[in-house]
């Protein structure tokens, strides 16, 4: 080799002590998102409200008494407040027109609109049973929750239960006010046609007697008897007789007209029974049908509860995985890294972070179903809980660890035995200095401190390492968490590299096969050598493509 | 604070500038899979994400990805590995048998150069110790698929002053020397035959204030190699060094790395400093695994491009090196 000096040829060891803090800071992320999630999904008995006892929408108030039952009401209210008014005769014709209009009221539309109110409310109280969840879930976590929902949707079964139980006992109901009314009807029907007679019988009495009158004057005038006769006498007292005979039918029609009023009264009642009945009964039937609207309501949360808690569970167990990893490889690094991590530490910093972490919030994101949890977000917050641990300085770490000098230098040296060797010129190549032409390779040693002008830490060094041979820079650190040693070895020949004569010893065999293909790139003779082109590095002819 | 890829970043308090040495990683073959990796995570958890002064590019005839997981995060090559397309040597390797015209003309462009005769074209990946192969496969796919990558890598080394106020706008300032460093492999084939192209044309092309550096790893590194694998690397090894270390002390390389043309001439060393590495500790009494050895790497890749360690390194090496010392007074 000509080179006289080998300063080109140079190689580097590199050691350092450094706070792992990223691991730190995702091992403690991941510590802090999984103890709020474990406590999400951690089983408890709910203790929660009852179905019953669970808030109402204001929209439960609105329901169909006030609609649709007041205006059915509303038409049988003149009938049944006076059915003196209306002719004897007409009344049954009223009755079933307003029965008729009645019924047209609890038509298609109608039933609609009722079923309408019954869904809606039932939503807006799924909306507040949601909420309601929600807390729960905070407070008590996600099995709970589904054990809660589980228990207003059995509640939801026994309401429909008894509902239906109270539905049933309408078609007896029905049954009786059928037949009362049919009855009534009856009764009415008598009483009409017994009015006609009773009216005849009077007309026709009351025809005879004036007949009798008018006949008994021409007799009189006509023999021309006085009036103060015994005859005439006679005959007036036979028709009082006759008057007292004809109108006893007249004091029996007049109470009869009672009758008709009680009679009349009672048959618009019926009619209205029935009529309201008919409504009551669809009213019922919603009311049935509204705790299994709303169980559905509840599976349908329920269920999405049942996929946020598999969901968080699964992300538990990714955590889980994670921290132990994280755990595991804490200490792991090349041997020429030293971890700088002691547990008391830890716990420290986990309290501090996990104090700056918003766990509330995340506890709040976990059990609302909208929207879904994003956990690379908590992440990222959790990450940032722990953001301190980047400025946790290595040299305080160093000092905390090792607080005496005597305890401190041997860790050092340590250090700078991984970078530049015991001896020093043993960096990352190994080298045999006999080899070296008779001369020692130049070694020297850059150490990143914190501040190299008021450093302790740099001071110590320099006093300890300084004129044994080995030149020593001092520089600011990038990062305060690690303390770095780069050794430089320079001034070597290529073959001091140890092993080197199996090297050449390889290089024989090999080039005696191959000759000089062996040679990564081959040099032509002087006389092929193309002459220099132009600056760019381009020859003048352009060749082919291949 | 979070950057917009979801790192965490290590930005220091409000107003406080970051510095960073505009540098260029270069990788050839595979070894370089196992540093650039980790060396781009701890790059993008210090910076947020890896700023444009500091481009990666690994070249390799295997287009294998490698990707390494760090604190839960992966970080694969794909961004930068640029797979080489071993067609063209096949392609070659092929028409040599038929002699054709295209193919005899570039044969007597490069007939001085490759040793045809040692030309093995395997269509497997990589270059599989062939050294000749590797010899010829740079040269087919230099122009088109190397030196536009490189061009533009070393472009971004002394940002714009409208890129310098980007920087500043992201919290770093960029110290005004920059560095490129070469990564190859010494035991295999597709880093040792590009190491020494690569180092030139660098070195040709590389902006003022820009110091060169390549980092080998000796056959001793790969010690989980057959025995016929590690005899024909160290051969290789060898080989290579000699020519390097040749044209440093003043072998003129001047070659045709292209098929439209383009050549690599060089007048001067090809490099500042060679880093030999092969993983050894306490003089050979230990030795680093593989996965330990691309760590600690990357973690002097980082701690020089990151910290003001980096400039007085360069500093320190400029004083071995009169080019590294010029480009120091420059400064």
């Amino acid at each position: 080799m000509p080179t006289e000096t080998f300063d080109h040829l140079i190689t580097f060891g590199i050691a350092d002590a450094s706070v792992p803090a990223r691991k730190i800071e995702a091992l403690l992320a991941a510590q802090a998102q999984l103890e709020v999630l474990e406590s999400a999904v951690h089983e408890a008995e709910p203790v929660g409200p009852t179905l019953a006892e669970t808030r109402e929408p204001d929209l439960g108030k609105v329901n169909y008494s006030d609609t649709v039952r007041g205006d059915v009401w509303d038409l049988w209210h003149p009938i049944v407040a006076n059915p003196d008014a209306i002719p004897p005769t007409q009344l049954l014709a009223r009755l079933d027109a307003t029965w008729q209009a009645a019924e047209k009221k609890l038509g298609d539309e109608v039933q609609t609109q009722a079923a309408q109110l019954f869904t809606n409310r039932a939503q807006h109280k799924a909306q507040l049973l949601e909420e309601d969840a929600a807390r729960l879930a905070t407070e008590q976590g996600l099995p709970a929750t589904v054990h809660w929902l589980e228990t207003l949707k059995a509640a939801c079964s026994e309401t429909r239960q008894r509902l239906g139980q109270a539905l049933a006992t309408y078609a007896e109901r029905k049954k009786r006010h059928d037949e009362a009314l049919g009855q009534r009807k009856e009764a009415w029907l008598t009483l009409l046609s017994s009015e006609a007679q009773e009216m005849g019988e009077v007309a026709r009495r009351f025809l005879l007697l004036a007949g009798g009158v008018l006949l008994a004057g021409v007799a009189l005038w006509f023999l021309h008897i006085p009036a103060t006769s015994l005859v005439s006498l006679a005959t007036l007292v036979l028709l009082v007789i006759l008057a007292w005979r004809t109108a006893r039918p007249l004091w029996r029609r007049l109470r009869l007209n009672r009758r008709t009023t009680v009679t009349a009264a009672a048959l618009a009642l019926a009619y209205r029974t029935a009529s309201l009945r008919n409504l009551d009964a669809m009213a019922k039937r919603l009311e049935m049908d509204y705790p299994e609207t709303l169980r559905h309501h509840l599976d349908r949360l329920q269920a999405a509860y049942q996929e946020r808690l598999a969901r968080t569970e699964a992300q538990c167990t990714a955590l889980r995985e994670r921290r132990e990893a994280l755990q595991a490889t804490l200490f792991d690094a090349p041997p020429t890294t030293r971890v700088l991590v002691q547990e008391a530490m830890l716990t420290e910093w986990y309290r501090q972070g996990r104090a700056q972490a918003p766990r509330r919030d995340w506890r709040g994101r976990l059990a609302a179903l909208q929207p879904e949890p994003d956990w690379d977000a908590m992440e990222r917050e959790a990450r940032q809980a722990f953001a301190f641990l980047r400025d946790v300085r290595a040299e305080a770490e160093l000092y905390r660890l090792y607080p005496r000098p005597e305890d401190r230098l041997p860790f050092l040296e340590s250090l700078r035995d991984a970078a530049i060797g015991p001896t020093p010129g043993e960096a990352f190549l190994a080298l045999d200095f006999a080899a070296n032409a008779g001369k020692p390779p130049q070694v020297h040693l850059l150490v990143e401190v914190e501040d190299p002008q008021t450093s302790a830490l740099a001071q110590e060094i320099l006093q300890a390492w300084a004129g044994a041979g080995v030149g020593i820079t001092m520089a600011r650190a990038a990062e305060p968490t690690a303390l770095t040693l780069i050794g430089l070895v320079y001034g070597y020949a290529l073959e001091a590299q140890k092993g080197w004569e199996d090297i050449e010893a390889a290089f024989t065999t090999v080039q005696a096969r191959e000759g000089q293909g062996i040679y990564p790139v081959l040099f032509p003779p002087p006389a092929a050598t193309h002459e220099r082109q132009d600056p760019d590095g381009r020859e003048t002819e352009r060749g082919e493509t291949p | 604070m979070t950057s917009p890829n979801g790192f965490a970043t290590d930005t220091p308090g409000e107003g406080t500038l970051r510095l960073v040495m505009p540098s260029a990683y270069i990788g050839l073959g595979g070894y370089a899979k196992a540093v650039f990796p980790r060396l781009d995570a701890r790059l993008q958890q210090h910076y947020g994400g890896r700023p444009a002064c500091l481009p990666m590019s690994i070249f390799d005839f295997d287009e294998t990805q490698a990707e390494v997981t760090i604190d839960g995060q992966g970080f694969s090559t794909q961004p930068y590995l640029r797979a080489l397309p071993k067609k063209f040597l096949l392609d070659f390797a092929r028409r040599l048998q038929g002699k054709q015209q295209q193919t005899r003309a570039l044969q007597e462009r490069f007939e001085p150069y490759v040793d045809f005769a040692h030309v093995h074209a395997v269509d497997a990946p990589g270059l599989n110790l062939f050294v000749q192969s590797g010899n010829l496969a740079w040269r087919l796919v230099w122009e088109q698929h190397v030196l536009p990558d490189l061009t533009s890598k070393l472009q971004q080394l002394h940002p714009a002053p409208h890129a310098q106020g980007h920087l500043a706008r992201q919290g770093l300032v960029a110290s005004p020397r920059s560095a490129i460093w070469v990564i190859a492999g010494g035991g295999s084939t597709t880093g040792p035959t590009g190491l020494i192209p690569m180092l030139c044309e660098l070195k040709r092309r590389k902006p003022p204030q820009t110091n060169l550096f390549a980092v080998v790893f000796t056959p001793y590194a790969y010690r989980d190699k057959t025995t016929q694998h590690q005899v024909k690397g160290r051969a290789i090894f060898r080989a290579t060094m000699t020519q390097l270390l040749a044209i440093y002390d003043g072998q003129e390389f001047d070659q045709p790395y292209g098929s439209n043309g383009h050549r690599i001439a060089l007048h001067e060393a090809p490099f500042d400093q060679l880093f030999l590495v092969d993983g050894s500790l306490m003089g050979g009494r230990t030795a680093l695994n593989t996965d330990d050895m691309a760590e600690l790497v990357a973690l002097f890749l980082f701690k020089v491009a990151v910290g003001p360690i980096g400039e007085r390194l360069l500093g320190l090496i400029g004083d071995l090196n009169p080019d590294a010392k010029e480009a120091n007074h420059a400064h």
